[in-house]
């Protein structure tokens, strides 16, 4: 035993399955192949399946292992997604700020976790290619954060391809995720003014 | 069960893959890189510990002169301490009294905390203290105060007491501890009294070891709650949990306890009791006393020389004795006892401090004296000692804990399996198709086909794959398509082929001919522990008058296969004709009155009336595979039937048309239900041909009348009476599981037994028998 024990006791892993979920080509896969090995590809191929990836956010007090599903955005594809957002704890919907159309399928991805979803599923909203908004926008960033608001998700603008706010989407959505009590903060002593009534130390 | 059962069901048990074991390991290895890489993440401050013990010979001091306890407490120069833990011996008389009840103790350890309060948190200073714990066995007394900057990195405190006194547990003599976590590091305090009289060194010796050996800090609360969850993931089971108990965390360690040595440093103080060796006369002592000459002195202190002889407080450190013997005193002075009404006692060092560090480095000590204070035949001892205290930079920290995370990540997500997928192209034009579309073309009733992916395992670990179904169905996909293999493995550069095949029999061309089905279905390929694969299946489905109502047959008077197939444009049909329950085509379709036979049948029994009425083994023998096909596809697309086609293949299509039809010629509910013998025969078959409906009576009439032409050619087609009722019975009534199975929803109808089923067709084939006889019509 190690220092009288209880030293790592804030290392503690808690396992969550996420889910991407989103029309088609709206950077699903580009999100995730940038968060796990942060690389990002021009030309990524569709995805017709469901893509599986693990990927540790470290937090201050506990670390979220994300059991990652990028699944299929193409709309013939739409009925199979129940099985992947299934028993997820975290869902990231995610659309294209260039296409307003996207933005729509976004929102009804949202009622769809909201009415099948698991009930405390943490949704996060997510406009992609964020580095094309200048020129091409056409989703409004007040309009989406009022959406998310009013839904309650978190909402980031990313860009898969400069890396722009995807770490910090899924960190917050670590911090969010409900995770068990760490015994450290249970021990936490609390510490008495040497006036107050007679305490012992256990 | 045999003793051998049991024991191979607990080997069973014990060889059996635990989700939990691996996740407890990998969270071992985890917590173990970090612990490695600690000086990555750590940094050290130095805070200084002031130890004080003070045996006060169960006086108090009065509250007007706490002022003098500051001597004690605070040093010459420098800063205040950090952390102040002070200890006091015989708070109380030791009497009988006292040590079996607490009242007293507890009085006077209030008392000392009060007044040690009052003198640190002095007005006439900015520090302020807080204290930490207080924890008392009888006369034994341990305070410990922090400054009040630190107060929010303490943490994890708990105390342990150990009596060593009378028969070995009674709280005269003994020792009392508290362990905290100051900052990340882990410090403990012990305040004892040993054992008494000059000459009783060993018994001091065996308090010590005693106080080492029963103290033992135990969270309570923690040992009461055994099912806390330790992984935050999966189940635990109990065995999991005990094999694992010593890695899991602080709970489990905390249940089984912590004792003083596992801690960073222990701070010993106390009333130790160690003399002089005996063999330093106490004359001579007073004499080096007077000299000054403490170095000879301390080289005959007992303690000195038993840690010298590693009889005792081994890995401890003690500063020099460079101040005078602390005992034994005339009360309220500073001479030591020599009056002549008192026993006579060679001065001693029994106050002492020392210390343990896991790394010794990591302790210094600034200061080690005496107080002058007068209360009592003691004197109080101090102690100054520098200590690095580990903190760990939680940024830092959490900077390596996500490299090492990412490196396990990656050797995980480097051992799923990963394959590719490849269709094998049939088309002659050799385009290339999306590596997930399997396409069939055109697809004809009765005619297989096939088609095939390749899957090659890519990765460096073996594949496993299967297709599973998709959710709440229950079947991997729609019963037309079957797969071989339907899951298999590869290893590494391992080529494996998956085949698929569509066919199109009775049962599934009628859904597609009314459009509830379409050639349409997505696969889930799942590589387990990787990805799913969706694979789109499908063709174009040749419609085709095989499996279809007799209704919608008679209705139509194009080829069938030009009639639109989609579910959407059936249900117009259906709300069209608002009567029928079941689906007509619609009036656009029909292009004129109802036809009185299906023009298939029509065509075919035409073709044979012109063709086959003299063929030998009429009906008997089978046709030409390639031909069967080819008159099917004819009747569908309204093309020429080939002159050439053999006989028998048109016999063939004939029979299976009548069989394929998604309700037969002779509906169930005019199946007998008594026997017929020749009295009721005549009046049961007239009431027959009235039930019929309209259709299937032109129907039934017509086929008959074909039979009865066939039958005057009996001696070159060598067909009787006979045959021809059977072949009836086989085509006409319901023959298969489709018909059965509609008929089987009729649940007014009484139930019908195998036998009873059995009779009613027996009694068919006289009804056939006597209608190809018999001119009634």
């Amino acid at each position: 035993m190690s220092s009288g024990g209880g030293s790592n006791s804030n290392n503690r892993v808690c396992h969550f399955k996420l889910v991407l979920l989103g029309d088609t080509a709206v950077g699903k896969s580009c999100l995730v192949v940038r968060f796990v090995r942060d690389e990002f590809f021009e030309y990524q191929e569709p995805t017709i399946g469901a893509a599986f990836l693990t990927q540790a956010v470290v937090l201050e007090d506990s670390t979220v292992k994300f059991e990652i599903w990028d699944t299929a955005g193409q709309e013939r594809y739409r009925s199979l997604a129940p099985m992947y957002y299934r028993g997820a704890s975290a869902a990231i919907v995610v659309y294209d700020v260039t296409n307003a159309e996207s933005f729509k399928g976004a929102k009804s991805w949202v009622k769809e976790l909201q009415r099948r979803g698991d009930p405390s599923v943490i949704i996060a909203l997510a406009g992609n290619k964020a580095d094309l908004a200048g020129t091409r926008r056409k989703v409004d960033l007040k309009e989406a954060e009022e959406y998310a608001r009013e839904n309650g998700l978190l909402h980031f603008e990313t860009s898969a391809k400069d890396a722009q706010n995807v770490k910090t989407l899924f960190v917050e959505i670590a911090k969010r995720l409900p995770k068990a009590v760490a015994p450290v903060e249970r021990e936490a002593f609390p510490i008495v003014a040497p006036k107050a009534s007679k305490r012992s130390c256990c | 069960m045999t003793s051998l059962q049991t024991a191979a069901a607990e080997m069973e048990k014990d060889v059996e893959f635990d989700p939990a074991a691996v996740s407890i390991i990998r969270q071992h290895w985890i917590d173990r890189q970090l612990k490695k890489r600690e000086l990555e993440f750590t940094e050290y401050r130095t805070v200084t510990v002031f130890c004080g013990t003070y045996n006060v010979n169960a006086k108090i001091i009065a509250d007007e002169e706490v002022q003098r306890l500051e001597e004690w407490l605070f040093p010459d120069a420098g800063e205040l301490a950090d952390i102040f833990a002070v200890g006091f011996q015989e708070v109380v008389d030791l009497n009988a009294v006292n040590v079996a009840m607490d009242g007293k103790s507890q009085q006077r350890a209030q008392a000392w905390q009060d007044k040690l309060d009052a003198v640190l948190n002095n007005k006439r200073r900015e520090e302020r203290y807080v204290l930490v714990a207080e924890r008392h066995l009888v006369g034994i007394l341990l305070l410990v105060f922090v400054k009040g900057v630190h107060s929010k990195k303490v943490r994890e405190v708990y105390g342990a007491s150990v009596g060593v006194g009378l028969m070995g547990m009674a709280g005269n003599k003994g020792g009392v501890s508290m362990r905290l976590k100051f900052y990340d590091s882990y410090l403990c305090f012990v305040c004892a009294h040993l054992a008494a009289h000059r000459e009783n060194v060993e018994g001091r010796n065996s308090d010590f070891t005693n106080i080492l050996q029963k103290t033992i800090f135990v969270d309570k609360a923690l040992s009461g709650e055994a099912d806390t969850p330790v992984t935050g993931q999966g189940d635990v089971t109990e065995e999991t949990r005990k094999y694992f108990s010593e890695v899991l965390d602080v709970e489990s360690t905390l249940q089984t306890g912590i004792s003083i040595l596992d801690h960073d440093v222990v701070f010993f103080m106390g009333d130790l009791n160690y003399r002089l060796d005996e063999s330093v006369d106490t004359e001579e002592c007073f004499a080096k006393l007077k000299a000054h000459d403490l170095d000879f002195l301390q080289r005959y202190d007992q303690l000195n020389m038993e840690r010298i002889q590693g009889r005792v407080f081994s890995g401890f450190s003690e500063s020099p004795l460079n101040f005078l013997p602390t005992y034994k005193y005339q009360p309220g002075t500073s001479s030591y006892e020599r009056r002549p009404e008192k026993k006579l006692r060679c001065p001693a060092w029994c106050d002492r401090i020392l210390w343990r560090a896991k790394e010794p480095e990591q302790v210094r000590c600034l200061s080690y004296r005496r107080a002058e204070l007068g209360l009592s035949d003691h004197k109080p001892v101090a102690a100054q000692l520098l200590t690095k205290v580990r903190m760990v930079v939680k940024a830092q920290r959490q900077e390596v804990a996500a490299e090492i995370h990412r490196l396990l990540d990656k050797v995980e997500n480097d051992q799923h399996p990963k394959v590719t997928l490849e269709v094998f192209d049939n088309s002659t034009l050799g385009s290339p198709r999306p590596l997930n579309t399997i396409d069939f073309g055109l697809v004809r009733y009765g005619v297989e086909c096939r088609q095939a992916l390749t899957i090659t395992n890519v990765s460096n670990v073996a594949a496993h794959f299967r297709f599973v179904p998709k959710l709440e169905e229950e079947t991997i996909c729609k019963s037309w398509l079957s797969i071989q293999p339907r899951f298999g493995m590869l290893l590494p550069n391992e080529v494996g082929q998956i085949n698929f095949k569509i066919l199109i029999d009775l049962k599934t061309a009628k859904m597609l001919n009314t459009g509830r089905d379409l050639l349409d279905d997505i696969l889930i390929l799942r590589l387990e522990n990787g990805q799913d694969f969706f694979l789109s299946v499908g063709g174009t489905y040749a419609r085709s008058a095989f499996g279809m109502d007799l209704e919608d047959l008679a209705s139509c008077h194009g080829p069938v296969r030009f009639l639109p197939l989609t579910a959407a444009k059936w249900s117009q049909f259906q709300s069209s004709t608002s009567t029928a329950d079941k689906p007509h085509l619609p009036p656009t379709s029909v292009g004129g009155p109802t036809l009185s036979v299906p023009k298939e049948l029509w065509r075919l029994v035409d073709a044979l009336y012109r063709r086959g009425l003299t063929e030998k083994d009429l009906f008997i023998q089978p046709g030409v595979l390639t031909e069967v096909e080819g008159v099917r596809e004819a009747l569908d697309t309204g093309e020429e039937l080939e002159e050439n086609v053999s006989v028998h293949s048109l016999t063939e299509v004939l029979l299976s048309f009548l069989t394929s039809l998604a309700s037969p010629v002779i509906p169930r509910n005019l199946l007998p239900s008594v026997e017929i013998d020749a009295q009721i025969l005549r009046p049961w078959t007239r009431r027959f041909l009235e039930q019929l409906p309209p259709l299937n009576y032109n129907i039934f009439v017509y086929l008959v009348s074909f039979f009865r032409e066939v039958l005057k050619y009996h001696e070159s087609n060598r067909l009787n009476t006979e045959k021809l009722a059977t072949i009836c019975s086989k085509t006409l009534l319901p023959c298969n599981e489709l018909h059965w199975g509609d008929s089987v929803e009729v649940a007014s109808g009484p139930a019908v037994g195998k036998g009873e089923e059995h009779q009613r067709l027996q009694s068919m084939q006289v009804i056939f028998h006597y209608f190809l006889t018999t001119s009634v019509f």
